[in-house]
């Protein structure tokens, strides 16, 4: 699988976003995904991370004195990691705020509106998940550079990430999906292109598929793309509810 | 006035307020180090050296000092826990301590805000603009340089980052607030992040 890269670089409509602690527990897990796999994109992360640190180095108070104790009795009685492989947990609070978080992810789902987002003029940059046909690259090219682009991010898909690039001028449209959670034995995604209510399969993923993107033309604006979740092979019409949905503009 | 710490053939160095803040670098690092080998000493001299910039930047974003206390305690644990995991390659001590400072702050707003039967539409409470506390002519020299490169941005770059890192707000939240389209509030946080680190100087 080729990475697809605009002239002008990477992903990073959210990098600035995600430094300040700006973004969402599933953008912010979007970002960190995308920030492992592009090393680009992992050095400006920490540029700009270097520099929102300094911002928080202007802010100074003298803390409660018996603070100092609380905090030297409550280390001697905390283990240290020295695994390289551990990853710290958030305790308390931010336990609370991912389970309040998923609760709202539900709902969303739930309500199966789609999150909108439209940007003005070119798409500047977007980090495409492209499957390597070579015959769809100019195709895919031709949609993420269109002047009418716009993108359209799928709600309620746990900690993975479902867009789509949508060009009206060339009814066709890029959908990217990332970091989809296992759908379970034997089981698979399936995509779909709804056109007044009739579902027309666009494929089902292999098994274990989880990143990748696909080509769909023949798109009409209020047509929508859906996931459902398929025994292995894909199945003729999609098992209700869907997995994610979204309905393009 | 430096201050020599003592521990047996050992010294560490408390550099001045105001002074070059090359060798508190190195002395971080150094200290990070010893605690990442489980040196509660060196902790507590850590802490001692931090302690104010951690417990200020908490304080500012979560603007409750119960909380605050809290917090600090958290992210000092936290430190203590995972310092052998600091690598000096990528980044200096102290950012990566108020890195993880200002997202447990967050972290800490956030679950306030979700556990507070709140009316969404109530504005936050307002941070003062920081304009205002720019005008301060006495200060660290770092902390100088933050104001005057803060002074070069854009007003909307400005508000969307300082919303955002000292009001701890999540950038649908600035958006709104400001009423400006989500995709430009990322733009303007990430060109304006952009400007700051080049006028500081930062690069790797």
């Amino acid at each position: 699988m080729t990475a697809f890269t605009t002239r002008d670089g990477h992903v990073d409509l959210s990098i600035g976003a995600y430094v300040l602690d700006a973004l969402d527990d599933v953008e912010r897990a979007a970002v960190e995904r995308h920030l492992r796999e592009c090393a680009v994109c992992a050095v400006e992360a920490a540029e700009l991370a270097e520099t929102a640190a300094r911002l928080g180095a202007t802010e100074t108070a003298t803390p409660p004195a018996g603070l100092r104790e609380l905090v030297l009795d409550a280390a001697r009685s905390t283990p240290q990691r020295h695994s390289a492989t551990a990853t710290s947990r958030r305790r308390g609070p931010g336990l609370r705020r991912l389970a309040v978080a998923a609760a709202a992810i539900v709902l969303v789902a739930a309500s199966a509106g789609a999150t909108w987002w439209s940007q003005q003029g070119r798409i500047e940059r977007e980090h495409a998940r492209t499957v390597a046909a070579e015959q769809h690259n100019s195709q895919v090219r031709a949609i993420l550079t269109a002047p009418d682009a716009r993108i359209q991010v799928a709600p309620g898909v746990g900690t993975g990430r479902i867009t789509a690039i949508y060009s009206p001028g060339r009814r066709a449209a890029v959908v990217s999906y990332d970091g989809l959670e296992a759908p379970g034995a034997g089981m698979t995604y399936q995509f779909w292109h709804v056109a007044a209510g009739v579902p027309t399969s666009l494929g089902a993923l292999p098994t274990g598929r989880s990143t990748g993107s696909l080509l769909v033309d023949r798109l009409d604006a209020t047509d929508g793309i859906a996931v459902s979740v398929e025994p292995a092979g894909g199945s003729p019409s999609p098992t209700l509810p869907a997995y994610a949905a979204l309905t393009l503009k | 006035m430096d201050r020599w710490t003592r521990r047996g053939a050992l010294a560490v160095a408390t550099p001045a307020p105001g002074a070059d803040p090359t060798p508190e670098t190195e002395t971080l690092a150094v200290l990070v180090r010893d605690v990442g080998r489980g040196d509660d000493a060196r902790f507590a001299q850590l802490y001692d050296l931090v302690s104010a910039r951690v417990y200020g930047l908490v304080l500012r974003v979560v603007r409750d000092r119960a909380h605050a206390e809290e917090v600090t305690q958290e992210i000092f644990v936290e430190v203590w826990r995972t310092a052998s995991r600091f690598d000096p390659a990528r980044g200096s001590a102290s950012t990566w301590i108020l890195t993880m400072a200002h997202r447990r702050a967050v972290d800490r707003v956030r679950s306030v805000q979700a556990a507070t039967v709140r009316d969404r539409r109530a504005p936050l409470q307002e941070q003062p603009a920081y304009d205002a506390v720019a005008e301060e002519v006495t200060g660290h020299l770092e902390q100088q340089q933050v104001r005057h490169c803060l002074r070069g941005l854009t007003d909307v770059q400005r508000e969307t980052i300082t919303m955002a890192y000292y009001g701890g707000r999540t950038y649908r939240q600035v958006a709104e607030a400001l009423d400006v389209p989500l995709p430009t509030v990322k733009t303007r946080m990430r060109d304006g992040l952009i400007r700051l680190r080049d006028c500081l100087g930062v690069t790797r």
